[in-house]
């Protein structure tokens, strides 16, 4: 699969995606590199807002977990997952909905 | 002479008071949540690195394995971390046969457990972030996000400081097999 096409199901996989209490609304993926040049696929993830000052941390790590293994599966590169609370949207941009 | 040793738990303290609870009005202090998260993955490298020296050096005095500990390299608890996560199915690729076979023995045997993976993710979310948080210009760190990472990194260094399981004990005897002897 090309990578595009592969970031598009992951997309498709991470939008609508429940963990806990972390709903996912809308995200954001790009193929990028780290500084020691090996690759990454960047995900960003628009999220309901925590019902404290953070989310339950177990609901964060099996978000991440569900995603990295759908990236295995679709031949990407490790995952770098940010997620970003609905009341935070304003300060970032290019959410694919 | 003063000794003002590298404790994790004073790191992550550290990292807590640069994100409070309670924050100012006012735009967020996107600043302060960078050096919050690289001081966070700092408290848990150092608590790695720590577990590994004693690992290895179980009699030695405190100076030694100082000296001993500064010689773990990040890329050290990185590589056998990917092994980990590519055991796992959650990083592209398997490890070379040879550590396969170590980590995967035979049948239904696997020598990595709950705090064993713990530790790797752990470690790998929060050297991502860091690398991010110090030099990534265009990464944004939300108050909510970065205070998850801290709890992640607490739970980390918990996990790293407490475990007595077997299949961690071979995580962080890999780690020291990886690392090598500096020229000081």
């Amino acid at each position: 699969m090309r990578p595009e096409g592969a970031l598009g199901e992951l997309s498709d996989f991470a939008v609508g995606h429940e963990s806990g209490e972390i709903h996912v609304h809308a995200a954001s993926l790009a193929l990028d590199e780290r500084r020691d040049g090996e690759p990454v696929t960047r995900i960003m993830l628009l999220v309901n807002d925590p019902a404290g000052d953070t989310w339950e941390l177990d609901s964060v790590l099996r978000l991440r977990r569900d995603l990295a293994r759908r990236a295995v599966e679709l031949g990407l590169p490790t995952v770098s997952v940010s997620l970003v609370p609905e009341s935070d949207a304003d300060s970032v941009e290019d959410f694919v909905r | 002479m003063p000794s003002y040793p590298i404790e994790p738990g004073k790191l992550l303290e550290t990292a807590d008071r640069l994100v409070p609870a309670h924050p100012g009005r006012g735009r967020p202090a996107y600043t302060d949540h960078r050096r919050a998260l690289s001081t966070a993955y700092y408290a848990v490298f150092h608590a790695i690195t720590d577990r590994v020296t004693k690992a290895a050096f179980t009699e030695a005095d405190t100076a030694f394995q100082r000296k001993v500990q500064r010689w773990i390299k990040h890329g050290d608890i990185r590589m056998v971390s990917v092994w980990v996560g590519q055991m796992e199915g959650t990083i592209k690729g398997g490890p070379p046969q040879h550590i396969e076979a170590l980590l995967r023995p035979g049948e239904g045997v696997i020598h990595i457990d709950a705090d064993t993976l713990s530790i790797a993710e752990g470690f790998l979310d929060l050297n991502e972030v860091r690398e991010q948080a110090d030099y990534d210009h265009d990464a944004v760190f939300t108050r909510p996000q970065t205070l998850s990472y801290l709890a992640q990194a607490r739970s980390v260094v918990a996990t790293v400081e407490g475990t007595q399981t077997d299949a961690a004990k071979r995580f962080f005897g890999l780690v020291a097999m990886r690392s090598n002897i500096q020229a000081r």
